[in-house]
């Protein structure tokens, strides 16, 4: 096989939905340059939840948007089951968005107003099942939000979004996003707008239906403790570098990388106060563009000079567990 | 015996919407201790941020504080802020008591230097003196350098401009700030600096700190007391060792076993409350957590909210206090 070939298609293994190549993804914008994907190559294991944990800036966004070909990334390659998603033709790229979907974070700005429930559900149904009648897509749309707890289904079918609390729009585009069974989802921050008391009943949904409709998941949060307790696999990222990956609760109960140490310790704990004078004004999110050795090294106690000239690999350290760092955590 | 910096009494909020009047504070009742960090803690809709606006007297149209009291007891007298003329409203805010918002994003004049912004905040509050040497002296308590004067607020990070928001609320130094989540939009290494920030200047300038926020963790973190609010009144107000180990309203009970956390069982599904708050465009009667509560009985429907009340050292608003934590502990 040539290198020309095999940038446009591989026989994936089994267990692999999604993969990322050396994928970069770099903003200008006046003087700064921004990565977003800093020379990212990853795999999204089929069957799974992946949640990847980030704070702002640190590209969690971009890559769970590069990964349904949302966004073009400056170089290297996406694959979905085997094929390079921005060298798809017209009934590939079809087939692609109808097995893949998201859910966004803003149920108040993801719902068009004008849209009647059964509209906004039955969409992909409309796009990528065109048999289907009107009177089966209504069967199907009230089928499936009865699943995400909107019942009876049959009568938010013609109620409008203004009518739905927050909690209740979001199971409305959950029911949309899951209509079509698709293969991948990714959903990105889907409960930061909602409340504490619905973000656990969103989030107890979005578990029992990706077991009960077998697809995998790709949930993006800035939330550490959402996202071990809805994840199967768990990627940290900082400055568009995966520097963690692994088991959640390996990751959470003994983080390797400094980095995510940092967020753990800083994640406020019940009853645990915080204490004057505790801050290091670590504004390290100042400090992105074309970094040579780790994206964390400017605020790490543990840097030596490798460190700053050397780009660690993620490297596997125990059976179910990632880290990008010369230093790891004992 | 309590020396309150701030009582807060039968105070009614509403909002006139084309649907109706919305209640969103009703005969709310508090007071805020001298010295101390009150949480005040809810859910969208509660009436918190109310609360923080109608102290100052930020309620705009449709809004309006149709009664109540609200007295600032000052070292001079008492103030009662909602009889102060426009003017000496004025001269009030800022002064006395001031406020970080939400967004700090939005707070700071786009186009402005850092230090215009401090220098349009005392010339609208006359203050003389050296204004440079009193700007570098807040952004310095704020964590920040004072090369950051000189800078635009799209030079600064998220937590920098949460920084500065903070240093323009303590630059008239006011007896009591009111922080209205101001760490809600940070990350959360950024978030833990900032609060521990606001413990260091709230023990270095002796203030008073209101501290509004939805969650629950943060809250108790930093907090001497929290106010447990509940469609536009304080359904729980103890000390928040106390409120953590033994709450005593079946809402607080039922909002502590339904957080997350990193301890949180993975195979098991996640408690949950279940049903909406109350529509507050409609009168309530009695208890106003009924609809969801396990253990509303009829009883709680006709619940005296014991008007005018003042709420010291604990409180709580419910017929059968402490029942739901006690059967939470009995079935795990």
């Amino acid at each position: 096989m040539n290198r020309r070939q095999r940038a446009e298609e591989y026989a994936p293994p089994p267990d692999e939905i999604i993969s990322f190549r050396n994928v970069n993804k770099i903003y200008k914008s006046g003087h700064s340059t921004n990565y977003a994907m800093d020379d990212i190559s990853f795999s999204i294991t089929k069957g799974k939840t992946l949640s990847i944990v980030g704070e702002s800036g640190s590209g969690k966004t971009t890559f769970g948007l590069a990964s349904l070909g949302l966004l073009e990334p400056t170089s290297g390659h996406i694959y979905f089951q085997g094929k390079n998603i921005s060298k798809l033709n017209k009934s590939q790229q079809r087939d692609f968005r109808s097995k893949t979907h998201m859910i966004f974070q803003d149920p108040y700005s993801s719902l068009n107003p004008y849209d009647s429930i059964f509209t906004t559900v039955s969409a992909p149904l409309e796009s990528f099942q065109k048999g289907l009648s009107r009177s089966e897509r209504r069967g199907r749309a009230a089928e499936m939000l009865d699943k995400v707890g909107l019942s009876p289904g049959i009568e938010f079918l013609d109620i409008y979004p203004k009518s739905l609390s927050g909690g209740q729009r979001q199971r409305v585009a959950i029911a949309r996003s899951l209509i079509n069974d698709p293969e991948f989802v990714v959903a990105d921050e889907p409960t930061s707008m909602l409340d504490v008391s619905i973000t656990s009943t969103v989030i107890n949904l979005m578990k029992s239906l990706k077991n009960e409709l077998n697809f995998t998941m790709l949930y993006i949060s800035h939330e550490i403790a959402t996202s071990r307790y809805i994840a199967d696999d768990m990627a940290v990222m900082n400055l568009g570098r995966i520097v963690e990956y692994g088991n959640p609760d390996e990751i959470t109960k003994s983080p390797k990388h400094p980095y995510t140490d940092l967020l753990i310790r800083s994640y406020p704990r019940a009853g645990v106060r915080i204490l004057p004078g505790e801050e290091r004004h670590t504004d390290y999110n100042v400090y992105n563009g074309g970094i040579k050795g780790c994206t964390f090294a400017h605020t790490c106690p543990f840097k030596t000079s490798e460190c700053e000239t050397t780009k660690p690999e993620l490297r596997k350290i125990s059976h179910e567990h990632w880290v990008a760092c010369f230093h790891p955590i004992n | 015996m309590s020396f309150p910096i701030l009582s807060i009494r039968k105070l009614n909020t509403v909002f006139h919407t084309p649907s109706g009047d919305v209640n969103a504070l009703r005969d709310l009742s508090l007071e805020v201790e001298r010295g101390e960090v009150l949480a005040i803690v809810g859910e969208s809709g509660s009436g918190k941020s109310t609360l923080g606006f109608s102290i100052l007297r930020l309620i705009d149209s449709p809004g309006e504080i149709v009664s109540g009291s609200i007295t600032y007891h000052d070292k001079d007298g008492d103030v009662s802020i909602l009889d102060l003329s426009l003017p000496k409203l004025r001269e009030f805010r800022w002064v006395n008591i001031s406020m970080i918002f939400q967004s700090a994003m939005n707070v700071l004049n786009p186009v402005a230097r850092i230090e215009r912004q401090f220098i349009d905040t005392f010339e609208a509050h006359n203050l003389g003196g050296d204004y440079q040497a009193r700007i570098e002296k807040y952004l310095q308590i704020a964590g920040l350098g004072k090369q950051v004067k000189k800078m635009y607020p799209h030079e600064l990070s998220g937590g920098m401009k949460q920084r500065v928001s903070i240093a323009l609320a303590l630059s008239c130094e006011p007896s009591v700030l009111i922080a209205d989540e101001p760490t809600t939009a940070l990350d959360v290494v950024v978030q833990k600096e900032i609060l521990s920030s606001i413990i260091k200047i709230k023990e270095e300038l002796n203030l008073t700190v209101m501290f509004i926020t939805h969650d629950l963790s943060v809250a108790s973190s930093i907090a001497d007391r929290l106010a447990i609010f509940y469609a536009g009144r304080p359904v729980e107000v103890g000390s928040a060792e106390k409120l953590l180990k033994s709450p005593q309203h079946p809402y607080t009970a039922m909002l502590l076993s339904s957080m997350i956390s990193l301890n949180t069982n993975r195979d098991a599904f996640l408690k949950t409350m279940g049903g909406t708050p109350p529509d507050l465009r409609k009168p309530i009667q009695g208890c106003s957590f009924m609809s969801r509560c396990p253990l509303a009985e009829p009883a709680c429907g006709t619940y005296d909210l014991s008007p005018g009340k003042s709420y010291g050292e604990g409180y709580v608003e419910c017929i059968h206090p402490g029942r739901m934590a006690r059967e939470v502990e009995a079935v795990d």
